[in-house]
């Protein structure tokens, strides 16, 4: 091979990251302005999760650990928020707690996006334990009687005063535990305080990257089904029919993902290349 | 109005932060510090809020107010480890840090070997002819399984009648780590391009009101 071939091929390999960038912005850009519409499919997975939810009845109690901090809520706000809109719409009341300092203030944007309904009262149909301290040890602690676990809710209203909690003590009150975030350590402690000891029946939202270490979780029966990253989200949102910001990020990721194939492969063959030149 | 006010300064203050971090594409410059310091400044900060928060909440007024005086007890504890910061009296520290060692490793044993040990071992060891579609799952566990724990069986030499199927084993065993690891950096990108879409979304809709 001629040293212009060989020079082309080294230059494949030491593509400045400002091209990749550069690119990935033109295709990330381009389909959220004009999206294109490709089709999404729903998995079981994302069914069982939505099937689980319509089992409940209105007025059954979900606990909802939102343990979203601000870095990583973006990739999962779509299934949150769609997971929320449903929950409200099935009229199921709900107990919303956190054992993450951040997740305070991005609950409440998630709330917010969600849209609760008028006729949801605060203390009667829902309400805000706010941050919990001691990460495991408050998980436990919930589990076993939420009135000790958080004397306040988050705005200083002492427990015993609100309706519902009244009628909520421990996880035996609980029909269903909602997990959103977390990483992989906060679901895994869920599992160790809530689903061990008492078989809390138990869904999970989280980030792509967390998906894969919590699937063996899934696949054993502790967590009954999960909702992951942007893509389980436009999937939830679908099924609630309420297309959101999820669905619009669809074919952005998939033009992205088309992307970072296209760059493997380039590096792959231009390595190989440059191997066998040099043999 | 104020509150319309508010909302547009957090819009653009949000937004600026976005391009000053994505400013780090071309190359590390002073916009891209100020955003990343910032942010961990405020991130500290919060922290420290909401730990003196808590301090007062679930410590300091229960004590004054209540007379529930256990709370003392957690006081000192925590007060004790703060002694690491004077070399001569840091063994004090240890005290409250084995309390918490040792409660922490209590509660997590307790789930950890129903929940992480025992029943992911018996959902591992599934049936592998059962006629429904989980068969083939089941049989890709296992041979997983079995093939990537020879893989790092490093105590039985391969040599003699074992020699073939621990090589064959092992090999299987280091492709399925691989597909396996794989699929964990696919994972990877897809969040962050979740999150750079977000960004976009951001930017491109509620910045500039391009819908």
């Amino acid at each position: 091979m001629s040293g212009k071939e060989q020079s082309f091929v080294d230059r494949l390999q030491r593509i400045d990251p400002r091209v990749i960038y550069g690119l990935l912005i033109v295709v990330l850009v381009a389909p959220l302005l004009r999206p294109l519409g490709f089709p999404i499919e729903i998995t079981p997975v994302v069914q069982k999760f939505h099937a689980t939810i319509e089992t409940l009845k209105p007025g059954d109690v979900v606990f909802y650990a939102f343990e979203f901090g601000a870095g990583d809520y973006p990739e999962a706000e779509g299934a949150g928020i769609a997971v929320k809109r449903h929950l409200f719409a099935k009229g199921v009341r709900i107990v919303f707690a956190t054992t993450n300092d951040q997740a305070v203030l991005v609950l409440q944007k998630s709330l917010q996006s969600a849209g609760i309904p008028s006729d949801r009262k605060y203390g009667v149909d829902w309400v805000f334990l706010g941050y919990i301290p001691g990460a495991e040890t408050a998980i436990a602690a919930l589990a076993a009687d939420m009135h000790t676990a958080a004397k306040k809710d988050h705005y200083g209203t002492p427990v015993e005063q609100l309706p519902l909690m009244k009628e909520v003590r421990s996880v035996k009150d609980i029909e269903l535990l909602i997990v959103e975030g977390g990483g992989t350590e906060t679901p895994t402690q869920f599992v160790r305080q809530w689903y061990a000891p008492y078989k809390a029946r138990y869904l999970q939202i989280c980030i792509s990257v967390v998906g894969p270490t919590l699937q063996p979780f899934v696949g054993a029966g502790q967590i009954i089904a999960m909702v992951v990253g942007a893509s389980g989200g436009a999937q939830y949102e679908l099924l609630i029919r309420r297309p959101g910001i999820a669905v619009a990020g669809m074919d952005a990721q998939a033009f992205g993902h088309v992307l970072v194939i296209l760059f493997i492969v380039i590096g792959n063959v231009a390595y190989l290349a440059s191997k066998r030149m040099r043999k | 109005m104020a509150q319309d006010l508010v909302a547009t300064v957090g819009i653009w203050v949000a937004a600026l932060y976005t391009l000053f971090t994505f400013s780090y594409i071309y190359k590390e410059n002073p916009l891209y510090r100020f955003a990343e310091h910032t942010f961990v400044g405020a991130a500290a900060g919060h922290f420290v809020v909401i730990a003196f928060q808590n301090i007062l909440s679930k410590g300091w007024y229960p004590i004054v107010s209540k007379g529930e005086y256990v709370y003392i007890l957690s006081m000192i504890l925590g007060l004790m480890l703060f002694s690491r910061f004077v070399k001569k009296r840091a063994w004090i520290s240890h005290y409250p840090i084995a309390l918490l060692v040792g409660v922490g490793t209590a509660l997590a044993m307790r789930g950890a070997i129903q929940a992480e040990f025992l029943t992911q071992i018996a959902s591992t060891i599934a049936p592998l002819y059962t006629p429904n579609q989980k068969t083939f799952d089941s049989f890709v566990i296992a041979l997983t399984v079995i093939s990537a724990l020879v893989y790092f069986l490093f105590t039985i030499e391969a040599k003699g009648p074992l020699k073939v199927p621990i090589t064959y084993l092992s090999k299987i065993g280091r492709y399925l780590l691989m597909i396996g690891f794989g699929a964990q950096f696919g994972a990877t990108v897809m969040t962050r391009l979740g999150f750079v879409i977000s960004r976009f979304q951001f930017l491109l809709f509620e910045w500039l009101g391009l819908r």
